[in-house]
């Protein structure tokens, strides 16, 4: 079967075959990371476990990686909130925390005009990519930014 | 006898192949509909609204790519003409993206999207992660009208 791999220093992911009956420690040899997660799971997929018993189906989304976990600092007007996500977190959730009660809480419709931008990054970065594969050292700066209608 | 494509072609239908590309279309974002080239139709899923589509399609101009962006219009596939204003998606982004009071309506008014680049070189400084360059590929302009149809600032077609 193939996969989508995400992983650290990648912003897009790979799609590779893999047979789904390979473990998880025999699939990270010779791979940049300790760990495999699926996406969107916090705790990492136990060693021993083979893909199909971990529930991943073809072209599911994993991420391999070092960070068990990633302190992402979300910055906005002057102040900086953090919290650690795992690594195969989407961005789309830092969003949705970073723009609610536990972040900086954002009305609705502010928060719906709100984007999440890597500083000096000359792209935005998207929703479904993994925090793990942005991250530098598992940790990640990112300003909240207004979304800026683009006039003429 | 085999065909042989056009380097724009070629280089187009290899971006498909990409990771990237087919991860979106698997995730239901996107799904190519047809390639004549160089006009391609495209669906892109939009977020549920009340009374609006759950897709719109893009009829894309893709000559010349990827040296020079694609270039796009929101299509009525049952009278093959571009979507009348009412039909058109909304929103704080939406509305200026899908304008139709701008060339006539024809091309997405968006720094990726060839039509619009001319007489807006501001764009290259003050939107320079929307701007169209040689080394990116069709994902990049999906993904952009995708994040605009499915932000939580879209809020479905115009007569919704």
């Amino acid at each position: 079967m193939q996969i989508y791999l995400h992983s650290e220093g990648h912003e897009d992911p790979e799609l590779v075959e893999v047979e789904e009956t390979i473990t998880v420690k025999e699939f990270l040899v010779n791979r940049d990371g300790d760990f495999l997660w699926v996406e969107e799971v916090e705790e990492a997929v136990a060693a021993e476990l083979t893909f199909v018993a971990a529930g991943i189906g073809h072209r599911g989304h994993v991420h391999v990686g070092r960070c068990q976990k990633v302190e992402v600092s979300v910055r906005y007007g002057g102040e900086t909130k953090k919290r650690k996500f795992a690594p195969s977190a989407r961005i789309r959730k830092v969003v949705k925390w970073a723009t609610g009660p536990d972040g900086f809480n954002l009305s609705e419709d502010e928060s719906a005009k709100h984007t999440l931008e890597l500083p000096g990054s000359d792209h935005r970065i998207p929703d479904r990519t993994h925090v793990g594969s942005v991250a530098h050292d598992c940790a990640l700066v990112l300003d909240l930014r207004p979304k800026i209608r683009h006039e003429g | 006898m085999s065909t042989v494509l056009s380097p724009d072609e070629r280089a187009f239908r290899a971006h498909l192949e990409t990771a990237r590309f087919l991860s979106g279309a698997d995730a239901g974002q996107w799904r190519i509909l047809s390639i004549d080239w160089p006009i391609v139709f495209v669906a892109l899923s939009a977020a549920p609204r009340i009374n609006s589509p759950s897709e719109y399609v893009l009829r894309v101009d893709a000559c010349g790519y990827p040296t020079t962006s694609a270039t796009a219009c929101v299509w009525d596939l049952s009278t093959n003409a571009a979507l009348l204003a009412e039909e058109r998606p909304a929103g704080h982004i939406a509305d200026q993206v899908f304008r139709t009071d701008w060339s006539n309506g024809e091309a997405l008014y968006a720094p990726w999207d060839r039509m619009a680049l001319p007489g807006h070189e501001a764009w290259a400084t003050s939107h320079p992660e929307l701007l169209w360059t040689p080394d990116r590929d069709f994902t990049f302009y999906l993904e952009n009208v995708w994040e605009v149809l499915n932000a939580d600032d879209y809020t479905g077609k115009r007569s919704a």
